[in-house]
């Protein structure tokens, strides 16, 4: 004979986990012992009381999402595919994501000829959390995807100039290290308009998720395959890691800023304040090459 | 005639096609084959990822995240799984990257507003049952568990799965599986002994002497519950 049985042992008895001379004891003492018996049958009605939990359906708005986000996938792919069958795109990149909302064909270019970026900090919304696999960002976020299209499609028909590419680009800020994706859009902002661009983009009601949970672009992102974009991914790296200056990038977008080559930079919000940079060429982990800077109320 | 289907496989409608066909033909550029494959299983990819997140915004997220995986990484697919099993395991995993993120910050965002209502709104028509009474105690014990018992339970107890599959899924021994279970369920035992089950009437045998809870159940470890 022996004693009772813990509970824990008799859960493993009974998923089969104890083995041969003690499963033996414990199937003897069961037969003997109601007390032990009983336990080892709750643990069973445990199991039915979890079968019990009903399982919805995916609801219909969750089919929406997914189908949207999977219709992307497939024109981002088609879009590339079709680019490489023409030879625009000299060199096929694995980490080349497709921008949710940026509907143009996506071109291939050297980063040379856009000098500018345009880097948005905010933080609470979520602008666009791009290219990665996670970026439920604009059009996951929604309930209806077209919006983030229609936002972007504004500006890229207007100026004529397709989204180019989009960058991976590591900064540190804050002692951390965040990724961000940079938007190679070859747009050409003004000061008339870089405030309403702005701002017609952050009005838009997402929440967004930390920059971290982009989660993934994969290795191959570190690795551009030419030199010169290696360099100004680098570059952007430290430019990043000076603008953002402990605060967490929201958006970036390398353009033209008053017909000068500019990053455009939103910032992670602070409150309901957006601060926009828009640094230059030349802006890198020691000059942040500031061109203008603006602070748009999020609200 | 089901012989000659499963002969010829590119005959007739899609739902004769096999999952390894249509992730096939999605690697070699047909448009509509994995969202083909998404309808086939969505529901059964969405319950696990609602059962082990309980949040609609954190399991459409995860399963958002796995779905764009899926279609990217489709051409890493090398067929030593059943294509299902792929598709569990790439969802699976995404959840518990969501639950360990969540762990990390446990503030989360407040979603969007639209979507959030969209979903909350859905979620009881289309499952009353859900929301009953015991259903959300038993889910609320088992949030209590460490996430891996959490996660063995959903798929084995909750939604079924064969303990085989489950480990494919999660990529670990048949023998974790089934441990994480038992001591998952050993922790439940007192925290759901108040409830009746349907049909079996867990507080019939209590009043009959058999007390439900008879003993102290051993505080389980926090931290390894692997199987020795």
């Amino acid at each position: 004979m022996i004693g009772h049985i813990s509970t824990d042992e008799l859960a493993s008895y009974h998923a089969g986990t104890v083995a041969g001379g003690r499963a033996s004891q414990i199937s003897a003492h069961l037969a003997d012992c109601p007390s032990c018996a009983g336990v080892e049958s709750q643990l069973g009605q445990v199991s039915a009381l979890l079968a019990s939990v009903t399982v919805p359906a995916m609801p219909e708005a969750m089919t929406q999402r997914l189908r949207s986000a999977l219709a992307e996938e497939v024109t981002t792919r088609a879009a590339r595919h079709a680019a490489a069958d023409a030879g625009v795109v000299s060199r096929e990149r694995p980490w080349r994501r497709r921008v949710p909302g940026w509907s143009s064909p996506v071109l291939v270019r050297s980063l040379v000829a856009v000098g500018a970026i345009v880097v948005v900090v905010s933080g609470g919304i979520v602008l666009a959390n791009l290219g990665s696999s996670g970026s439920p960002s604009v059009a996951a976020r929604q309930a209806s995807p077209a919006r983030s299209k229609q936002r972007f499609a504004k500006i890229a028909p207007r100026t004529n100039r397709p989204v180019m590419s989009v960058l991976p680009v590591r900064y540190r800020s804050a002692g951390h290290v965040f990724k961000t994706t940079v938007v190679v859009s070859d747009l050409s902002y003004t000061k008339a308009d870089l405030a309403g661009e702005v701002r017609q983009q952050i009005s838009s009601p997402f929440t967004v998720p930390g920059s971290d949970s982009s989660g993934s672009f994969s290795t191959h992102a570190a690795q551009p395959s030419s030199a010169l974009e290696a360099v100004s991914a680098q570059r952007l790296a430290g430019c990043f890691t000076k603008v953002a200056a402990g605060r967490e990038i929201l958006r970036a977008e390398v353009a033209h800023y008053q017909g000068l080559p500019a990053t455009i930079v939103i910032l992670r919000p602070v409150g309901t304040i957006f601060d926009v940079m828009v640094v230059g060429a030349a802006c890198s982990a020691t000059n942040a090459d500031v061109i203008t800077r603006l602070s748009l109320s999020g609200s | 005639m089901p012989a000659q289907r499963a002969a010829d496989p590119a005959i007739g409608a899609s739902e004769r096609t096999t999952d390894e066909e249509l992730l096939r033909r999605h690697v070699a550029g047909d448009p509509d084959a994995f969202g083909e494959l998404f309808a086939r299983h969505k529901d059964r990819l969405w319950a696990i990822a609602i059962r082990t997140l309980s949040d609609p915004e954190d399991a459409a997220d995860a399963l958002q995240d796995a779905m764009i995986s899926a279609f990217r990484r489709a051409d890493s697919f090398r067929g030593d799984s059943a294509v299902t099993t792929w598709l569990h395991r790439i969802v699976v995993n995404a959840c518990l990257d969501k639950m360990r993120r969540r762990n990390a910050r446990p503030e989360v965002s407040g979603g969007d507003d639209s979507l959030l209502d969209a979903i909350g709104a859905a979620v009881p028509a289309a499952d009353p049952a859900a929301s009953s009474e015991t259903s959300l105690e038993v889910m609320s014990a088992l949030r209590q568990l460490p996430r891996d018992q959490q996660v063995a339970l959903v798929l084995v107890d909750m939604l079924d799965y064969p303990v085989a599959e489950a480990a494919a899924m999660l990529g670990v021994a048949e023998g974790t599986v089934k441990s994480r279970c038992a001591r998952g369920r050993a922790r439940l035992l007192p925290k759901l002994a108040h409830l009746r089950q349907p049909g079996g009437s867990v507080r019939q045998r209590s009043e009959t002497g058999n007390r439900f809870d008879a003993r102290s159940v051993l505080p389980a470890q926090e931290g390894s519950d692997e199987a020795p």
